[in-house]
């Protein structure tokens, strides 16, 4: 149109100079009406992004064992309960995740200890970690899709998330504090009162006293001492004192 | 062509009369061009009341945005808004300074060195998250819905309590992660005598046990428990363990 134009000018300034004056009139419209369309596509397309669920009734529950059953690939999940440790968790994650046969790779990252984990039965497959974690719960399938919720004062909220950058975000997250957790500890750990022993020599470990003063402080001899802390370092799984501080890391506050 | 512009007209009227009609809904998710991120991230800090969380690994491309971003946070403090900010170790190193001031402010600061990550959440209720690498069909959102807003939270906090208050961070922990700190760590975490350790890594015995008591004293404890709980908090841990 603006090549055309230009022939016309050389003859009749005056017209063209409204012909243009439409036409760049109509073009700034045009450009308008695309930036809108653009603006509504994009919201149109968000709206699939995430779709609440409601907390009451099946339709949780429901969803939670669909979305498990069709992971191939990858299952990350964090099962961190608003309830008191102790009480039993009937809770549609745990159960998913122990009815999963699948060949993914499966990794639940949990807020309990050894102390309250397994209290349920036989733990369902994967690997399991433990990390002091406020509450919350997180399926992530696939690395495309997820299930969230989480229980506030203001109510409880769950929704499913299927939008590539929120996807990568919680991934993303999962994978930083998966990095600073810690296995989760066998369950033979807990024995009548060796549980509070426990705590006390590992306490006594993080604080960096000699063993001879450890010792004194717990009223027993240096060799008993460092018998349970071979103890404890066997149980842990540790081959070094190192190490065992570091698996201790992931133990959840030594004083409680 | 009058025609045509009238016609024009009633469509564009009837596609108003249509939008009016909508519900007025706040989506769930909002997606943003890469061109309306600086101005959106502003006026949400601008417009916060209770609590800014802002979280960087500082993307490359997103540091003028960053700029900004402690510009709004200094004017939120200024107004008694509380903020706390996580940060990857480059960027502190980055806006050392600025940063200083602003924690000094009373803004609460940490460092992590965890997986890249670019959100900004306000007042626990709005969240604006954006890709933290150039990914396809990715891209920055805002979002509103509840749920993933609360998740993003609590992510967030859990990660926030595992990091190291911007006055403890220093050098430090870079120097622990470079590879001779690590080959140190490595063979204190498989539990190697001071004599084969040495072996392994080819040097006296004498210079073995004073790296370690060189990386004792950057993890400033005394004892080796000690030193693998003080690095597992770090987040130096050679990787690969079990």
């Amino acid at each position: 149109m603006t090549q055309g134009d230009s022939a016309m000018r050389t003859n009749h300034p005056s017209v063209d100079d409204e012909n243009e004056e439409l036409d760049s009139a109509l073009l700034e419209v045009r450009g308008l009406l695309d930036t809108i369309l653009s603006r509504h596509r994009d919201l149109r397309s968000s709206r699939g992004s995430i779709t609440p669920v409601r907390c009451e009734g099946e339709a949780l529950a429901e969803r939670v064992a669909r979305l498990c059953a069709t992971a191939r690939r990858h299952v990350e999940v964090i099962l961190a309960p608003a309830s008191l440790p102790g009480q039993p968790s009937t809770d549609a994650l745990h159960d998913a995740l122990a009815r999963y046969e699948g060949p993914a790779l499966v990794r639940v990252l949990t807020a309990e200890t050894a102390e309250t984990a397994d209290r349920g039965g036989p733990r369902p497959p994967g690997t399991w970690r433990t990390a002091p974690l406020p509450p919350m719960r997180l399926l992530l399938v696939d690395r495309a899709t997820a299930l969230v919720r989480v229980d506030s004062p203001l109510g409880r909220n769950a929704a499913q998330v299927n939008d590539a950058t929120l996807v990568g975000t919680l991934l993303s997250l999962f994978e930083g504090l998966w990095r600073r957790s810690a296995p989760l500890v066998l369950p033979e750990w807990d024995g009548r009162g060796d549980a509070r022993l426990t705590r006390a020599v590992l306490r006594a470990l993080s604080e960096g006293v000699t063993d001879e003063t450890a010792a004194r402080e717990l009223g027993m001899s240096v060799r008993t001492y460092r018998r349970h802390v071979a103890e404890i370092m066997g149980r842990l799984g540790a081959r070094s004192r190192f190490q065992a501080g570091a698996l201790a890391a992931g133990l959840g506050p030594l004083g409680s | 062509m009058e025609r045509t512009l009238l016609e024009a007209t009633a469509l564009i009227d009837t596609a108003v009369t249509a939008c009016r009609r909508r519900p007025t809904a706040r989506s769930a998710v909002r997606h943003l061009d890469g061109s309306q991120l600086r101005a959106t991230a502003r006026r949400l800090i601008d417009e916060a009341d209770h609590f800014v969380v802002v979280t960087t690994s500082g993307r490359p491309d997103l540091t003028t945005l960053l700029a900004g971003g402690l510009r709004s946070l200094e004017a939120a403090r200024a107004r008694g808004v509380p903020a706390r900010v996580l940060l990857a170790p480059r960027v502190v190193r980055a806006s050392r300074a600025r940063l200083l001031a602003l924690a000094a402010d009373g803004c609460e600061i940490r460092v992590d060195a965890g997986e890249p990550r670019e959100i900004l959440l306000v007042d626990g209720v709005l969240a604006l998250i954006v890709p933290a690498r150039d990914a396809d069909g990715q891209r920055p959102a805002l979002v509103r819905d509840p749920a993933m807003v609360g998740v993003t939270c609590q992510l967030l906090k859990g990660t926030w309590n595992a990091a190291r208050p911007l006055r403890d961070f220093h050098g430090a922990v870079a120097r622990l992660r470079a590879e001779p700190a690590q080959d140190v760590l490595r063979c204190l975490h498989d539990g190697l005598t001071d004599e084969a350790a040495a072996r392994r890594m080819s040097v006296s015995l004498r210079t073995y046990r004073r790296k370690v008591a060189q990386i004792m004293e950057e993890l400033g404890i005394t004892s080796r428990f000690q030193a693998g709980l003080r690095a597992a908090e770090l987040g130096v841990l050679p990787a690969g363990d079990s």
